[in-house]
């Protein structure tokens, strides 16, 4: 267990760059989600308070984002 | 082709896809990992620095995947005004940024132990450095730039007189003298590769592929809601 951990000596640069490379990957992936769900909420809202525009389903929307 | 330019349709094919890309990636990854740290043979010359080959490559593969994606989406953007060819250049860039990091950071720290130096002002380091910052500098741009439709105008000349830089990335280390070894991977004639040692780094290129297009779907939502979202408030002020 010692010696996989040791890297032959080399554990010092391999087990940072894995750490530093995963955890970037996944602060990335935590902000996208997180402002993915923050958008979808603030939009239920918005729509929910402007029911004219709710009508037609996806008609509408592609008509304000085109 | 232009069926998919329809937000709502790419919004829908997005939600059938992502589930898949994001099975894909956790499987890639997990297979990926235990290959690398358990079924990969040391280098001969190399030792075992040789681990940091299989996230340091497919990071750099992916800084200039990234780079191509959002140079090719800026070109629609600018001949075809494709409705969502700046949603995805813009939702490309801060992936390909995060990547060209972990290219650095893990090139240095195989640099070290290998060249005896974290850092040299050689081509394809310093041409790759330059990528993080033409990466930063469109994302800024898009910032600084309040009204919509120039911002994505200038942001898509910026992203295509960057891409210069992608061919000097790819071949600098064969134009000039580098410490920086040459390709092995991706070059005529086939990989050079042992296959231990090719597996896990296919596994990575190919969970690092998935993920990209995991975020790059979930970005590109967001910025397509976030449209939305601004012309809901635009209507909703014309009302009152």
């Amino acid at each position: 267990m010692e010696t996989f951990f040791a890297m032959g000596g080399y554990g010092v640069y391999i087990w940072p760059a894995y750490a530093v490379s995963l955890g970037l990957l996944l602060v990335l992936a935590w902000q996208s989600w997180r402002r993915m769900r923050q958008g979808q909420r603030l939009l239920e809202k918005l729509e929910a308070q402007n029911p004219r525009r709710r009508r037609g389903g996806h008609v509408t929307t592609s008509g304000d984002v085109g | 082709m232009h069926k998919f330019a329809n937000p709502a349709r790419f919004i829908r094919l997005s939600d059938l896809l992502l589930p898949w890309l994001m099975a894909v990636t956790v499987i890639l990854l997990t297979g990926g990992l235990y290959m690398v740290f358990f079924a990969s043979p040391d280098d001969y010359q190399q030792g075992a620095t040789v681990r940091i080959m299989y996230v340091h490559v497919p990071a750099a593969y992916m800084a200039m995947l990234g780079y191509s994606v959002m140079a090719v989406a800026s070109a629609s953007s600018l001949i075809w005004k494709h409705p969502l060819a700046d949603q995805i250049a813009r939702a490309a860039a801060p992936i390909g940024a995060a990547f060209t990091l972990i290219a650095l950071i893990t090139g240095s720290l195989w640099g070290r132990p290998m060249w005896g130096t974290w850092w040299v002002w050689d081509a394809r380091l310093t041409s790759v450095l330059i990528l993080l910052f033409l990466y930063l500098g469109y994302m800024a741009l898009w910032e600084a730039i309040e009204d919509p439709i120039k911002a994505a105008k200038a942001c898509a000349i910026l992203a295509l007189v960057g891409f210069v830089n992608v061919p000097i990335i790819k071949f600098s280390v064969d134009w000039w003298n580098t410490l920086h070894q040459p390709a092995s991977l991706f070059k005529m004639g086939g990989s050079s590769i042992h296959p231990e040692m090719l597996w896990p780094l296919l596994l990575m290129i190919g969970a690092f592929k998935a993920y990209f297009f995991v975020i790059l779907l979930w970005r590109v939502k967001t910025l397509l809601i976030g449209r939305k979202i601004r012309a809901l408030r635009m209507a909703q002020l014309g009302d009152n």
